[in-house]
């Protein structure tokens, strides 16, 4: 019985394994690209490069026109703006949904919950003449004002499940103290709602780093644009010709959501799990 | 002591930090003519954006406005620029295609330079001839900035290698297809004689419609030419497809830039159109050459002198002054002149040609006497000139490319492909009326 | 009798503050959501370039897309690309999902590192990535080049370039792969040792066993990736640089809905494009839903 065990462990594995390096080895190769002469990008499999260069960085950092300083500095700007709305205007509709009882909120709950099924193309146009309208096209505005009121129901639902969770005692007995709803939120719910929070932080960051569509549509000014557009800027604008300038730079777009990634996977991974509960 | 609180002034104090890009949630534009600098966007290769950057320089050191390049190869160039005239944004100054102009002043997004002409902009300095490029219902949106007859070019090094004679100027669709198929067995497995050029309308479809006393569109905005001229064609290609002679459609991807992936310079084709001698030659180390586009059984060129890129700038702009100052600049000066050299096309002016001609290295002069002698052969033609592009060609250019490539992947059949162009490009002709 | 004035009072103080705090998601989705719909509904119905008022003109958009090539070959792209990534998606998130849940020592390394390419999946970076090991004289060539395979030009042919958005989708299985491990915990432990004392062999267990105490799981995942899919834009953008090719074999409906609306400003034939799409993902979704009742099992 043990040893028979100890087999399907090994056998497990080894499969593992195998999808592990055959999905993780695109990046290997990315990487190791990056650093190789031009010439020998597509010459090897081997990921490892003989003639370490950090040339392809240095000519791909400004190859657009602009450096990717500022298109780095307009991702983390925007990123981070989204974060912190989407975090407090998230957790205040949650609080509601969970600990709050008033009119119509089983209707505004399977509202919300239907918004989270709602594809993204049945608003991108009207909210974009919307925007035109209000002049704020080519700015930052469209992409982080949704998210200041909680137009991302995922997160909404992932809190208020997280909510559930706080035993009310808590609560019932900051009331019987005379805290009003809005100390209760702040002092009690709040702290407790960390790992939730956290999520939301690392979720709501790496999604709208990388989110192109939107960007590509709202910036168009290039002392504006975006880690992604700059990227794709480069892909345009090389056309095949340098493509270790190119790989180089997807690295460097990759780095920030990577190193979130990496700092909080444990916390995150646990996060995820928990959204497929009911 | 909640790690969301801190972790909110941290967050806060990264904002402040980050605030440098701050001004990203200001209205468009603002920036732009504060610090007075302009964007300025064209499609072309290696050489072309080096010509550009250089000039470009030498603008801001001669006039203290900075000019912020833009550049990509011509797939989905026009694409984007769509999306920002809506936006409110495009660049101060772009390139057109001659054979656009037409439907983006039908737009209303392009400024009508009268104004900035003669003032600003010298366009007396240009040869007669070319000046009237850019003109649309008698006024002037674009600037020409070059000209020339499209040539096909050709690896003479590769040739010399396969011991096979060079095309010569007197050659025929025919020959053509001959040639190619010999270089394609002399150049061996995986490469080919000459490109797949049935979607090219500039460079090969309106040459071999001329030769038949066709165009591409009628004075009155109408197409030129029938389905079973447009048949014909496709099977034209196809014929030569079937035999190997030319290059597969997936080497099609890589030819709308004038780089090192082209399959000319790639070493994968022998023969191409679309681009000159002056931005594919100083990609490789072979020798190139240019050569008339193949003739009718008439012997006719077919040829019609193709007015080049035009700069324009578009309608509402925030900087008109600056941008016509940096249009002149092509056209005036001197230094200017010299960095593009003949990245363009064929200087439009007896300036440009004079201060051009002691630095032409010799693939140029190839050019220039490229140039005056398909002049030459056009007007023993005695064609009549080629009518400018009416509004929505630029849609009927897109079908061409499309139903071109659905025959040579062998998606549909030649009729099929035909009627759908047709379908597609009268649609788009007619609706831009 | 006392009693009733006290419990309207307190409804009133839950109702104002309920509200309150509701307030920036109500106004958000009003905002942002339901006139945005409203609207593009309307615009649905007209002819509209951004630049110039809106000009009705009733059904002829939605009457246009069913006579316009291009669209029906979006549709056609779209569909198979759902009906192929998701099933390969999910199946290779139940398939890992088992494998790692025999309590092995390196779980959480494996779990992240499955992890992350769904989380960087949809970015520009990763899409740049995919198009150059799937090109011509890329990674994966090489690779079938050791076994002496002649690798297609992956990218550059219209019979395979969908492929491998599909391939990248599948690549993405992290996420889905989370939320069955999650499940795969929670099942009782007591079944699988009675089916191991009737000797029951592995597959037995797996299809009679595992897989419907996890259906739940599996409908969520469901829903999720297929409402995911149908909204797949960035690698098939970078991937056929914009354009959807070669000859339209990686036109994805959102692709052709930003090319439409944003590259030939025909916005109005976009947001009709848009409702078609909602109208799809719902019918999909409320098949789901019904047929949920007899395959989905909740343990309460």
């Amino acid at each position: 019985m043990r040893t028979e065990k100890k087999q399907v462990h090994w056998r497990a594995h080894a499969v593992l394994i195998v999808v592990l390096v055959a999905m993780i080895y695109p990046m290997v190769w990315l990487v190791g690209a990056s650093f190789k002469p031009e010439n020998q990008i597509f010459s090897t499999m081997n990921p490892f490069p003989f003639a370490f260069t950090i040339a392809n960085y240095l000519s791909g950092w400004t190859a657009t026109g602009n450096s990717f300083t500022v298109y780095l500095a307009n991702s983390l700007t925007v990123s981070l703006c989204t974060v912190i709305a989407n975090v407090a205007s998230c957790s205040v509709a949650a609080y509601a949904f969970a600990r709050l009882d008033f009119a119509f909120k089983r209707f505004w709950f399977a509202v919300m919950l239907g918004t989270m099924m709602l594809p993204f193309q049945a608003t991108l146009i009207p909210q974009y003449t919307i925007f035109y309208q209000l002049n704020w096209i080519n700015t930052f505005l469209p992409l982080v004002v949704p998210y200041l009121l909680a137009t991302d129901a995922f997160f909404i639902f992932l809190m208020v499940q997280f909510i559930r969770g706080i035993p009310r005692e808590l609560d019932e007995a900051a009331a019987l103290d005379g805290a009003g709803h809005v100390r209760v939120f702040f002092s009690i719910i709040l702290p407790l709602l960390r790992p939730a929070l956290l999520t939301t932080t690392i979720l709501t960051f790496i999604w709208t780093f990388n989110d192109f569509l939107r960007q590509l549509v709202y910036l168009s000014d290039h002392s504006r644009y975006t880690a992604p557009l700059g990227l794709n800027a480069f892909v345009d604008r090389a056309s095949g010709s340098s493509y270790g300038g190119m790989l180089a730079m997807s690295v460097v777009t990759l780095v920030p959501t990577v190193a979130v990634f990496i700092v909080s996977q444990r916390r995150l991974v646990e996060g995820v799990a928990t959204t497929g509960i009911k | 002591m909640s790690i969301s609180r801190r972790g909110l002034f941290g967050l806060a104090g990264g904002l402040a930090a980050a605030s440098v890009a701050g001004c990203g949630f200001a209205p468009a534009g603002n920036s732009g003519a504060a610090n007075n600098s302009l964007t300025f966007r064209w499609w072309g290769g290696e050489a072309r954006n080096k010509a550009y950057q250089s000039a470009l320089q030498i603008f801001t050191q001669k006039n203290g406005t900075k000019v912020d390049p833009q550049f990509s190869g011509y797939d989905g160039y026009f694409n984007k620029l769509n999306t920002e005239f809506a936006g409110g944004n495009p660049p101060d100054l772009f390139q057109m295609d001659t054979a656009l102009v037409s439907t983006y002043a039908a737009k209303g997004v392009l400024t009508d330079l009268g104004s900035f002409i003669p003032s600003t902009i010298h366009l007396d300095t240009l040869y007669p001839a070319v000046r009237g490029a850019g003109v649309v219902d008698g006024k002037t949106y674009g600037v020409p900035s070059g000209s020339g007859y499209a040539p096909v070019l050709y690896d003479k090094t590769v040739f010399e290698q396969a011991k096979i004679p060079v095309p010569a100027d007197t050659w025929t669709w025919d020959d053509f297809g001959r040639i190619a198929g010999e270089m394609s067995k002399a150049m061996g497995q995986g490469k080919y004689g000459a490109l797949d050029a049935s979607k090219d309308d500039s460079g090969a479809l309106q040459p071999w419609l001329r030769q038949r006393g066709k165009d591409l569109y009628t004075g009155d905005g109408k197409l030129g030419f029938t389905k079973d001229d447009l048949a014909e064609w496709f099977a034209l290609w196809e014929k030569l497809r079937k035999a190997g002679a030319i290059c597969p459609p997936e080497m099609l991807s890589n030819t709308d830039a004038a780089t090192g992936s082209h399959p000319l310079i790639s070493g994968q084709i022998a023969m191409t159109t679309g681009w000159g001698l002056a931005q594919m030659a100083p990609l490789t180390q072979h020798t190139l050459d240019i050569v008339v586009v193949p003739r009718g059984g008439n012997g006719k060129t077919g040829q019609a002198l193709s007015g080049g890129v035009l700069l324009c700038i578009p309608a509402k702009s925030k900087n008109p002054e600056a941008a016509a100052k940096v249009i002149d600049l092509f056209i005036s000066d001197v230094d200017a002149i010299k960095a593009m050299g003949m990245s363009r096309g064929i200087p439009p002016s007896g300036k440009a040609l004079e201060t051009l001609t002691p630095t032409l290295t010799a693939s140029d002069k190839r050019d220039v006497t490229y140039a005056q002698y398909v002049a030459d052969e056009v007007a023993k033609d005695g064609l009549p000139n080629a009518p400018t592009a009416p509004p929505g060609y630029n849609d009927a250019k897109t079908a061409l490319d499309a139903a071109a490539k659905q025959v040579a992947f062998g998606k549909m059949s030649i009729p099929d492909a035909v009627a759908q162009y047709f379908r597609d490009a009268e649609a788009a002709l007619q609706g831009a009326k | 009798m006392s009693a009733t004035p006290v419990r309207k009072r307190k409804r009133h103080k839950h109702n104002l503050a309920g509200y309150g705090f509701l307030a920036p998601w109500l106004v958000g989705l009003f905002a942002f959501t339901l006139i945005p719909m409203a609207y593009s509904l309307y615009l649905s119905l007209t002819k509209f370039n951004l630049l110039t008022a809106p000009q009705w003109t009733g059904f002829d958009n939605y009457a246009r897309l069913f006579s316009d090539e291009r669209y029906l070959q979006s549709i056609k792209v779209t569909l198979l690309y759902v009906v192929t990534s998701v099933p390969l998606k999910l199946a290779a998130a139940l398939l890992v999902a088992v494998a790692l849940n025999r309590g092995l020592k390196a779980l959480g390394f494996y779990r992240a590192t499955f992890y992350l390419p769904s989380l960087l999946g949809a970015s520009v970076a990763v899409s740049v990535m995919w198009r150059q090991i799937f090109s011509r004289e890329g990674l994966v060539n090489q690779f079938l080049g050791l076994f002496g395979i002649q690798g297609a030009d992956w990218i550059g042919d219209p019979r395979y370039a969908m492929w491998t958005l599909v391939l990248l989708s599948g690549w993405q299985f992290g996420t889905p792969m989370l939320i069955f491990l999650a499940g795969l915990k929670q099942l009782p432990q007591d079944l699988y040792e009675a089916a191991a004392i009737d000797g029951a062999g592995r597959f037995t267990v797996f299809f009679k066993i595992t897989l419907p105490l996890l259906s739940p799981m599996v409908f969520f995942n469901l829903v999720l990736e297929t409402i995911n899919a149908f909204q797949t834009f960035t690698p098939a953008y970078v991937i056929s640089n914009g354009l959807g090719g070669p000859i339209d074999s990686t036109l994805l409906y959102t692709l052709y809905l930003y090319l439409k609306g944003f590259g030939s400003m025909q916005m109005g034939y976009a947001s009709a494009m848009a409702w078609v799409l909602f109208a799809v993902i719902g019918l999909f979704t409320a098949v789901y839903f019904w047929s949920a009742r007899r395959w989905v099992n909740y343990a309460d």
